[in-house]
């Protein structure tokens, strides 16, 4: 019946995966900003992906030195024939964008039109200097209709406020060399199918193949490539050989255990179909409950092979010493489970959606573990004398009785570790360190070329600010009072300065409505004391100003400018209360960045404005987040503690909940602080880690306590805890800092627990 | 902001070319010169180009001179006019306006400098893409110009040729240039995309 029912259960899962990978259901992807922490704050997260979600495509290459003009236009001929790249074209009208703000003149005014009506003089020369420039298609477009010239003088500046790159002859260079070179910028956008795992490495490898052809026809010329396409592929190519090496080396590190102490090819049949069984639930869950798995949560994920076949160890165990029933291992691996998947769900506490994946994976996977071990196992083990093996049989009586040597000095010993414990975290205090960098197993050399690029295009003091409000109006006001803090900085700046303030936002195109109020009526109170007289008597032309409707950003939203405002205001619209009308509960926020502006300026100019403004650090809001992340974990590590105590203590009496308590507590210590002494500055990962030694030791514990040190527990335990000291140990090899940091410490920490479970027991006699 | 938004406004103020400050002093001024609408002609070569107007690349290693500008609006019944001086080598091009009011754009290693009478400011960095044309258009560089221009025969007369742009960065501020000269450059007529038009007129030192 068991044997029928394990076959009927294989069956239906082999067509569930079957069917997942046939209809396509088991998407990958490497997308290194999906691992990143999420904000709570869902305006601010829904803002910060509507401003910067478009920038992952970009592809930026960069040519300097002798040749980078030659080894530039070679680049883009030979990438033109490509299916990757796309240089998007700019459909340029300026004709348009003009036309779109004339019958708003008498309420636009740019910052030196505005200087200029001081005075007829000086709004004489100011004017005469527009109509006197080579080239100004503002003018040109304008002039007939405002004579003014305040339309075209506000329409200029708009779009003259980013000078971070300059067009040359249709090639993008920088404005300003850096290490005397003047850098020659290409930037296309590859297609999103381009970001999935194997597309990603595809197309990177291909463009570095153009950029290998350039830099040896070129070789004074250097090219720097940077993009999320690079780092997708770097992460996925890494994932993806860490995945299989990971998992390769664990399995057949697994089989080689498992035959040299079985001496049994029964026993090596029942754990390869214990594992197989494992991996196909954890990969249908999978598959079923999430979009797209990230490769990363399958490295995590390999850590299954380990404690899947914890449970088949037991029950093999169990059967090498003929017990008529497997009801009592049953009972232990179904609690050692229900702790274990405690544990993983533990970790989705954790604001990072792929550790979502990796404890679906594993609970699934330890689902399927049970229900072979509980099955099939049992029937295809008929001949259980094959699983005995003498030789074994003696090393196990050895290990056996040191455990019982140092269970008559455990009290001395447990004092000492103790001791030693304390006095090392006191001679050396933990240090944590939470970094983007820890989810980031790129290249030193890609993450050199991103810092160049940035620097290049952003320049080196940039600083964003979040503007919010609850009508577009409050949004454009704030951003003006911070516009006339930093005016007040520009003032104090050498004008010959390379590193004047410069502020660029929406409220370029979009002056609040009180501005437009107050524009009107200084553009009235000049032509009122004849600062345009002369002008007019000059050009023969007449300047009169209207009284508009002011300018909304309803009408921007359906006009010309709309792609250089829309995508820097994102609007929480509560549609439950209308269409597109601004209600009471809707949110606006702006993106505003601020150019050479010190930590300390930004203090100042932000001061006094409250929660309206929120200055946007990526790098610093990720580590801000591991950090409370970290802080929260540990408050629930010890509520999980407490409670894993409790049961104990009604379950075995208050001395063994003391003891247990006191060796989880140790072997986590110990595991943090070795982790700490081999890594150095702890991180995220590191706490993580703590819970799910909490949650294997607990298995070790519960099977200490249950079932004591007879042979079949103690080689069941054993053989549990070399394991996954393995499956945990291998994740130390990853170049991502993260999985090294979770692989070393929970490997550690099983060492600990492994030495300290069997000091913790309390013999029955003694409760 | 963000890149994309980057790459568009740069386009857009490439055509941010303040360069010259004068108050009003204009003077009626010819304005019958037309721009070619017909584009089914052949383009020229550079050689072409340098046999028509008689000037080889690379004749001179530095120029230096005066220049006129007239600058006509079709709105306007009177030009602006301007003058001042000019110096191109290889790696540097001044040009200095002395009337009505002194100001004066340098470009020198690929970078631009501007000053006028507050003194040092930062010119605009799209500025550099108008100075480099200026620079080619009076140095004869035919070579560098073809790079954005197309060059056509003036049917009017025989010593001009007229630049038709070719790539979207020049069309979006210029129609067509029509530049004129007998060993070296004399006249550059500028035509805007609303046929308002800047005539620059060029007298070289003798020393050069």
């Amino acid at each position: 019946m068991k044997r029928q029912l394990g076959l009927f259960q294989g069956l239906v899962a082999m067509i569930l995966l079957l069917f997942v990978l046939i209809w396509g259901k088991a998407k990958f992807q490497a997308d290194i900003l999906s691992l990143l922490p999420q904000n709570v704050q869902t305006v601010l997260q829904d803002a910060e992906s509507h401003f910067f979600d478009g920038n992952k495509r970009h592809v930026f290459i960069s040519f300097s030195g002798k040749n980078a003009k030659l080894s530039h236009d070679h680049f883009f001929s030979l990438s033109q024939k490509k299916p990757w790249f796309n240089v998007k074209t700019l459909d340029l009208d300026l004709e348009k964008a003009v036309q779109f703000y004339l019958p708003y003149q008498g309420v636009l005014l740019a910052d030196d039109f505005s200087k200029a009506l001081s005075s007829p003089e000086s709004y004489t020369l100011f004017a005469s200097q527009k109509l006197t420039e080579i080239v100004n298609p503002f003018v040109s477009a304008s002039i007939a209709q405002d004579p003014s010239l305040a339309t075209a003088e506000f329409v200029e500046q708009a779009f003259a406020k980013n000078d971070g790159l300059a067009l040359e002859d249709g090639r993008l260079i920088t404005t300003s060399s850096l290490k005397g070179q003047q850098q020659f910028i290409l930037i296309f956008t590859v297609d999103n199918e381009a970001l999935n795992v194997n597309k990603a490495i595809t197309v990177a490898e291909d463009i570095k193949q153009v950029m290998h052809q350039i830099e040896r026809q070129y070789p004074d010329s250097e090219v720097k490539y940077s993009g999320v396409l690079f780092h997708t592929a770097e992460n996925a190519s890494q994932a993806k050989f860490e995945m299989s090496f990971f998992g390769g080396l664990s399995l057949l590190a697994m089989l080689i255990m498992v035959y040299f102490v079985f001496r049994s090819k029964t026993a090596l049949f029942a754990v390869m179909l214990t594992i197989s069984n494992a991996v196909i639930y954890g990969f249908i869950a999978l598959a079923l409950l999430f979009d797209s798995v990230h490769i990363i949560s399958l490295v995590f994920g390999v850590t299954l092979i380990g404690i899947s076949i914890d449970y088949c160890f037991h029950v093999l165990t169990e059967l090498r010493d003929k017990k008529p029933s497997l009801t009592i291992v049953n009972k232990s691996i179904f609690l050692g489970f229900i702790s274990t998947a405690l544990g993983y769900i533990l970790l989705t506490l954790a604001p990072m959606n792929f550790l979502s994946q990796v404890a679906t994976f594993i609970i699934a996977g330890l689902v399927g573990a049970m229900i072979c071990v509980f099955t099939l196992v049992p029937t295809i083990s008929s001949s259980k004398s094959e699983l005995n093996n003498a030789k074994r049989d003696k090393q196990l009586a050895n290990l056996i009785s040191l455990i019982k040597y140092l269970q008559v000095r455990r009290v001395g010993l447990l004092l000492v570790v103790t001791a030693l414990v304390f006095v090392s975290y006191l001679i050396l205090p933990i240090k944590f360190n939470d970094s983007i960098a820890d989810l980031n197993g790129s290249s030193a050399t890609l993450i050199s070329n991103e810092n160049f690029h940035q620097k290049i295009l952003s320049g080196q003091n940039v600083k964003r600010l979040f503007i919010l409000g609850s009508t577009i109006e409050q949004v454009l006001q704030t951003e003006e009072a911070i516009r006339t803090r930093v005016s007040a900085l520009i003032a104090e700046t050498d004008a010959s300065s390379k590193f004047v303030p410069k502020v660029t936002g929406i409220s370029d195109w979009l002056p609040s409505k009180q501005l437009q109020h107050a524009n009107n009526k200084q553009l009235k109170f000049a032509q009122a004391n004849d600062v345009f007289s002369s002008w007019q008597q000059a050009t023969g032309l007449e300047v009169t100003f209207n009284a508009p409707e002011p300018l909304t950003y309803q009408a921007i939203k359906n006009s010309v400018v709309a792609p250089y405002v829309s995508p820097f205001l994102y609007a929480g619209l509560n549609k439950s209360l209308g269409q597109d009308a601004e209600n009471d509960n809707d949110q606006f926020v702006s993106l505003l960045q601020l150019s050479n502006i010190t930590r300390a300026q930004l203090v100042s100019i932000t001061e006094g404005l409250g929660d309206q403004v929120i200055p946007f650090d990526k790098a610093e809001n990720i580590s801000q987040i591991m950090t409370d992340s970290r802080e929260s974990l540990l408050y629930w590590f010890m509520l999980a503690l407490v409670m894993f105590s409790l049961v104990i203590c009604f379950q075995f009496g208050l001395k063994a909940a003391g003891n247990h308590s006191l060796a989880l507590v140790l072997s986590v210590s110990i595991a943090l602080m070795l982790s700490y002494m081999i890594q150095g500055p702890l991180n995220l990962f590191n706490v993580l880690a703590m819970m799910l030694i909490l949650a294997l030791a607990i298995d070790y514990l519960i099977f200490y306590q249950y079932r004591g040190t007879n042979a079949s527990n103690v080689l069941a335990i054993s053989l549990s805890a070399l394991s996954s000291m393995f499956v945990f140990g291998v994740l130390i090899f990853s170049n991502t800092p993260a999985v090294y940091s979770f692989g070393l410490t929970v490997m550690l920490g099983i060492v600990s627990i492994f030495i300290l479970a069997p000091l913790s027991v309390v013999n029955k006699e003694e409760q | 902001m963000n890149l994309s938004l980057k790459l568009v406004t740069v386009f857009f103020t490439l055509i941010f070319g303040t360069i010259f400050i004068f108050p009003i002093n204009s003077a009626i001024a010819d304005n019958t010169a037309k721009p070619i609408t017909s584009a089914d002609r052949v383009s020229l070569s550079v050689e072409q180009v340098e046999e028509r107007l008689q000037i080889q690349q690379g004749d001179v290693d530095s120029q230096q001179g005066d220049f006129i500008q007239r600058k006509y609006f079709k709105v306007l019944k009177k030009p602006f006019l301007s003058s001042g001086s000019f110096e191109i080598s290889n790696d540097e091009f001044i040009w200095k306006t002395t009337k009505p009011v002194e100001s004066a754009i340098i470009f020198n290693n690929g970078e631009l400098h501007f000053t006028d009478k507050s003194g040092s400011k930062k010119a605009p960095a799209q500025a550099s893409t108008i100075a480099k044309l200026l620079q080619h258009l009076i140095a004869g560089n035919f070579t560098a110009l073809t790079s954005s221009f197309l060059f056509y025969d003036d049917n009017n007369t025989a010593n001009c040729v007229t630049l038709k742009p070719k790539i979207s960065a020049m069309s979006s501020f210029i129609e067509q240039i029509i530049l004129c000269g007998d060993s070296q450059v004399d006249e550059f007529v500028l035509f805007d995309k609303n046929m308002n038009r800047t005539e620059i007129s060029i007298s070289y030192n003798k020393a050069s």
